[in-house]
């Protein structure tokens, strides 16, 4: 029970009120620079401030560093919700459903709720890692390339799954993104792969220039072929209580939430797992276990509060890692590493041992970073919301101008910017064609390591392909995998039979009054 | 027609204002000059990682210890040009020859990436080569309840088992499998190569049991030997690490490393091409005051790093002796993918 006392402590270092102070100037800089598209992903965002939270004490600097990951995490919800512009990877399945509430003028819902569920999340992941540690570090230890595999093809399956009403062009869409992100040199043999002899391409494509070509600047190509005046405007709500989740939004996520902070800690706590993986396994899951999967997709608030509960809870289990290995769990925890490694602290499984006032305050403040934010953005939400009241006239500029300058700030290279152009195109021809693009990215994020860890595996077992049906974790998810499928093919083909028996009854009854009448 | 006319206006100016803004961007590009003394004014320092990366780190560190020590008056800031393991980095300082207001930290990677790629669009010849300050001595762990208790258990275990044992490291074409290539090939053994691209996969790896080793510097293990979960069983180059005094060195144990450069690793720094020849020796003049420095020497200790000064023609024929040594192995790393 260790952990618990130590935690316990950490909660009391990091509770003066300097450091509450730096925490809550950390969450307001980190949403202030997180909205902006492009600047958007905690990581940056992070690695923007670093110089500043450097001339802090340790403790103090990375309790700020907290504060920051956090705004930056909901200013990531915040725009793709209301622009439908996902800036870093885990909030792209928030353009399903967050998006399409707010096309409904429920914009303050579904940010209240990404805001709450993350807290409520954030609450189960501290927990889990206070007293299910042991168990996630074995996992962690025991999540090799097979498993990798088979949870990234379990991934692949739900992009299928998620694209709408056409697969066929979901699978076009997925198959682009594929194809896309094998762009660059190959790790494993060293081989440039669609680079064209250009060092611009040669570690591939940024997922920053994808996301804003084919969602901020796609939007906007096709919302400027209307004639103006005539682009539907997204409501704003009017009364203050719309602002908010009701009773009813509650009672429908309460499973949605459950279901995301226990994937979102367990997902987290595999090294290289990440925020994506679990807010997009939550979705799924949230979908295929929900009454009225139908619902999803055209703006229900589950689809909000799950994926973003993974989202949050995955902070939990993403110290598991650091605290058993030393190992960083997504890049926002590489970049505080780096913080620390510049303190003169090496981060390493002795960390906890070596440095405890340092490790512990981390943690507790990670903590108290979601409830910073609950108490920030809450009241803060009307305001966000206003963003979708500035006339087109103003917007569309304002965001063409953010995409390029975040398209450059990426990698500092104008060549990302002529690629941005390239991809906004490429959104304009798909939503003109009336193919999602969720799908093309989700495959972009997921592609790579699908790809690496199949080789990876093939390669340990010689080319044996059993090696995913030998590992007992693999195994396990390879055959969740085949159920869930069999289960949903079969639940559609009932669903679709009881449909079409219940039109052969209509019709028959029909007939069959035409022949009264007759 | 009105409104189609009207549309197309609309989008051209949008497109304008795209373009515009993308032009702005380029045209930020300052030229430094340099005072009597060889000073530069803004000095931006480049580095070939992301932010919490290797150089990132080690960039941030020398410039906090020059600041500290009086050395420098002003931040250098770090400009990350990660793409192609050093060769954008590469690129981005020749366009801004002779500038002496940017300077690199660069590593022995940047010569195997440019040995990589022929059609390279600048390579350390095209660098005014400053100063190395350190060098990273390449060790081998395996997990601590590994049979292996010497390099040469595990090379004696790999004969016996042709191509089955596992090392993980990084990209194919990184430092670390070209090493391993000339020892399989010194030894007569072979073994594999895991590919991962982040360092915290490689370590579980090793602990879980799918590769039996891995080759790299003593921060890369440093923290995990400690808590007893890695051991170190073999050292590269010369001499022993500091830190692990009873691990014998790889010609010790009777494995030979001809054919190998003596330092593998190295970090240094570099600037653009025909940088004033004051500029230089300004540089120089920080860095051989840096690396004498208290707080230098104890980050070298932390870091597992050896800090040796090297300077001018020195320099040069290291850079040259590495190159030679590494180009056939470069050429037999492409063949073995064949």
């Amino acid at each position: 029970m260790s952990v618990l006392t130590n935690l316990i402590d950490g909660f009391a270092t990091a509770m003066t009120v300097t450091n509450l102070a730096w925490m809550i100037a950390g969450a307001v800089l980190g949403t202030l620079i997180g909205i902006l598209p492009g600047l958007g992903n905690p990581a940056a965002t992070l690695a923007i401030l670093l110089p500043l939270t450097l001339r802090l004490p340790p403790t103090t600097g990375l309790i700020m560093m907290a504060g920051i990951y956090h705004g930056a995490k909901f200013a990531g919800a915040t725009t793709a919700i209301l622009l439908n512009i996902p800036t870093e990877t885990s909030s792209v399945v928030l353009c399903y459903d967050g998006h399409e509430l707010a096309k409904q003028g429920r914009a303050g819902p579904a940010m209240g709720m990404s805001a709450i569920s993350g807290f409520i999340a954030s609450t189960v992941g501290i927990v889990a890692l206070t007293f299910a540690a042991p168990l996630a570090a074995q996992l962690a230890v025991n999540f090799g390339p097979p498993e990798f595999a088979v949870l990234m093809f379990f991934g692949l399956l739900l992009v299928v799954t998620l694209a709408g009403k056409s697969p066929v062009k979901g699978l076009i869409s997925m198959f682009l993104g594929l194809l896309v992100s094998t762009v660059g040199v190959d790790i494993f043999t060293g081989t440039e792969r669609f680079t064209f002899g250009s060092v611009n391409l040669y570690d591939g494509i940024e997922f920053l220039i994808l996301t804003l070509g084919l969602f901020a600047v796609g939007e906007v190509l096709v919302n400027l072929e209307k004639v103006r005046g005539k682009v539907e405007k997204l409501d704003a709500p009017k009364r203050l209580r719309d602002y908010l989740p009701n009773m009813e939004d509650f009672k429908q996520s309460r499973l949605a939430i459950a279901i995301g902070s226990v994937i979102g800690f367990f997902i987290g706590a595999l090294p290289g797992g990440g925020s994506t993986m679990a807010s997009f396994v939550s979705y799924a899951v949230v979908k295929n276990t929900s009454k009225h999967p139908e619902r999803f997709g055209t703006g229900a608030i589950e689809g909000v509060a799950g994926p973003e509960a993974a989202n949050n809870s995955e902070a939990g289990g993403a110290m598991i890692p650091l605290l058993s290995l030393g190992l960083p769990g997504s890049a926002s925890t590489s970049v505080m590493l780096a913080a620390l490694l510049l303190y003169g602290v090496q981060p390493g499984p002795l960390l906890f041992t070596n440095h405890p006032e340092i490790a512990w305050p981390v943690i507790a403040s990670l903590y108290l970073g979601t409830i910073a934010l609950l108490v920030l953005n809450l009241p803060l939400i009307p305001l966000w919301v206003q963003i979708l009241r500035i006339p087109y006239w103003l917007l569309y500029p304002i965001i063409l101008i953010l995409a390029v300058v975040g398209a450059y700030s990426v990698r500092g290279s104008i060549f990302d910017v002529y690629l941005l152009m390239a991809f906004s195109v490429t959104g304009y021809l798909l939503r003109k064609l009336e193919v999602p693009a969720t799908p093309m990215l989700m495959a972009f994020v997921l592609g790579p390591e699908a790809e690496l860890t199949v080789r990876q595996s093939l390669m340990l077992s010689n080319n044996n392909p059993m090696i995913f049906l030998e590992r007992p974790i693999s195994a396990t998810i390879l055959i969740t995998t085949v159920i869930v499928v069999v289960l949903s093919a079969w639940g559609r083909r009932r669903q679709r039979r009881r449909a079409a028996s219940a039109a052969l009854h209509t019709q028959f009854v029909a007939t069959a009054v035409v022949d009264t009448v007759k | 027609m009105k409104t189609f006319l009207q549309r197309q206006r609309h989008a051209a100016a949008l497109a304008l204002l795209m373009l515009l803004s993308a032009g702005a961007i380029t045209a930020c590009t300052d030229n430094g000059g340099i005072d009597k003394n060889g000073k530069p004014g803004e000095v931006q320092f480049v580095v070939d990682t992301g932010p919490g990366g290797g150089s990132d780190v080690f960039a941030r560190q020398i410039v906090k210890i020059a600041l500290a020590n009086k050395l420098i008056d002003g931040n250098w800031p770090v400009l990350s040009r990660s793409q192609g393991g050093g060769l954008a980095a590469m690129s981005f300082l020749k366009q801004k020859a002779p500038q002496p207001d940017y300077i690199a930290a660069f590593t022995s990677k940047w010569i195997i990436s440019g040995l990589n790629t022929p059609s390279a669009e600048a390579t350390v010849k095209d660098l005014t080569l400053i100063a190395q300050v350190a060098v990273e001595p390449q060790m081998v762990a395996v997990p601590a309840n590994s049979p292996y208790k010497t390099m040469a258990d595990f090379i004696a275990d790999a004969k016996a088992k042709p191509g089955q044992l596992v090392q993980v490291g990084g990209a194919y074409s990184s430092v670390d499998n070209l090493a391993a290539l000339k020892v399989q090939e010194n030894t007569g053994t072979k073994w594999k190569y895991l590919s991962f691209a982040d360092g915290g996969p490689r370590i579980t790896a090793l602990l879980r049991g799918d590769a039996q080793m891995m080759l790299g510097a003593q921060t890369d293990f440093s923290e995990e030997v400690a808590a007893g979960q890695l051991r170190i069983i073999g050292v590269m180059g010369k001499h022993r690490a500091p830190k692990f005094p009873d691990v014998p060195t790889f010609a010790e144990q009777g494995i030979s490393e001809d054919g190998l450069p003596d330092v593998l690793q190295w970090r240094a720094i570099a600037g653009p091409a025909n940088m004033p020849v004051a500029a230089v020796a300004y540089y120089r003049d920080v860095f051989s005051k840096m690396t004498q420095t208290q707080d230098w020497r104890t980050y070298m200790d932390e870091e597992g790093l050896v800090s040796e000064y090297v300077a001018g023609p020195a320099l040069d024929q290291r850079v040259q002796s590495f190159t030679t040594s590494m180009t056939p192995m470069v050429r037999l790393l492409k063949s073995a993918n064949k």
